[in-house]
């Protein structure tokens, strides 16, 4: 049976480590708390943004794709940037590692069909695990926290539509987790580039539907959509951001809930064996006086 | 008279929403202004001052990029960018 000592100093560092993930449960709540706020503040803009465009395909603006170079679909695929968003830090369980795996999948499936991969690697951590696992990733951004920016998502963004739209690039794809609900978040793989012509939004359905009104439009549809397109996709990557920070944040509130209820688990059944120790130690002594009288008298 | 109510959004949040009496945006053309009953309009914004009026106050913002919609007394701003001055 391991002595005292040693388990006394067992329960204070487990007692220790309790403290530092409570603490960080604590701080991934309030983190959480607030990115869900966020995604409920962005929420609003991209529904608008995708109605404006819906109201634009009615009225035909899109008919002409081909003045468009950010609608052009290529007949056949063969370069592709492959966006990844994971975390810039650990501890939050298998976040990172379940958007990786779709990832990989994704790279071994394109690969397979000869497309040629490019991986934009958002995060520390899937950076980290890629290079590990010897993929060549073109760019890593480590800028983003907890609190994406738009300025942000449009400035590492620009640079791939203009690709796109100059035939260097056939087709973007993201790999993030999706914020369902407050109590579900699942890593998730959308086509972003090209846009599929009248596939149907894959965003929410509109509700009112007043895609037959009569707008005026100023300059001109056409000229809207020219800056509506891009306004899109930049959207559709920047709520990717948010809503994979508050995913990551309540995977790691999560994560640190089970290492604590661990912790205390440990301390528990410690504790138990530190008294039965200290117990059969003290019987020991009595056993050995009564002895030791005995032998006297 | 008709109310027209407006609603300023920004790809980082609401920031302005309410009754108001005119609205002065800054189309890719030129300025626009809208007031109640007003026809269903779609327009891009340029770079310039959105102005909002509710009575004897206006409210203003740098604006840059985005759209316009005005639908059934209801401006939507959508801005890529905006700073209140």
């Amino acid at each position: 049976m391991a002595n005292s000592r040693e388990l006394r100093n067992k329960i204070t560092s487990v007692k220790n480590t309790k403290k530092i993930t409570r603490t960080m449960e604590m701080i991934a709540t309030a983190k959480s708390v607030v990115c869900q706020k966020r995604i409920e503040a962005v929420q609003p803009y991209g529904n608008k943004v995708a109605e404006l465009l819906d109201d634009l395909k009615q009225a035909g603006a899109g008919d002409d794709a081909a003045s468009f170079p950010l609608l052009r679909v290529p007949a056949t695929i063969k370069r592709e940037a492959l966006w990844i968003i994971t975390a810039n830090r650990g501890l939050c369980g298998g976040y990172n590692a379940n958007t990786l795996k779709i990832a990989e999948n994704h790279i071994k499936e394109r690969r397979a069909q000869g497309v040629e991969v490019e991986i934009h690697m958002v995060g520390k951590k899937g950076a980290g695990r890629f290079r590990y696992l010897g993929y060549d990733v073109k760019q890593v951004y480590k800028q983003f926290e907890d609190k994406p920016t738009f300025d942000e998502a449009e400035a590492i963004f620009q640079p791939i539509l203009d690709r796109f739209a100059a035939d260097e690039l056939d087709a973007v794809t993201l790999v993030s987790t999706r914020y369902i609900t407050a109590a579900r978040q699942a890593p998730d793989k959308r086509s972003l580039l090209p846009v599929a012509p009248d596939a149907g939004d894959d965003g929410k359905e509109e509700e009112g539907g007043h895609g037959s009104t009569d707008f005026i439009f100023e300059p001109s549809p056409a000229a809207i959509l020219g800056t509506l397109v891009p306004l899109t996709l930049k959207m559709q990557l920047f709520q990717g951001l948010v809503e994979a920070a508050a995913s990551e944040q309540i995977a790691r509130r999560i994560a640190m809930k089970n290492a604590t209820d661990n912790a205390d688990e440990m301390i528990r059944n410690y504790t138990m064996v530190y008294n039965r120790t200290r117990q059969a130690g003290i019987t020991q002594e009595i056993l050995e006086i009564v002895a030791g009288v005995e032998a006297i008298s | 008279m008709a109310q027209l109510t407006c609603e300023v959004l920004t790809p980082e949040g609401t920031i302005y929403s309410g009754a108001v009496d005119l609205v002065v945006a800054p189309a890719a053309d030129g300025e626009v202004g809208i007031m109640a009953q007003h026809a269903p309009l779609i327009t891009a914004l340029g770079k310039g001052t959105l102005r909002v009026k509710t009575g004897n106050d206006t409210t203003k913002w740098i604006v840059e990029g985005g759209f316009m919609e005005v639908l059934n007394n209801k401006v939507s701003v959508l801005a890529e960018k905006a700073t209140s001055v």
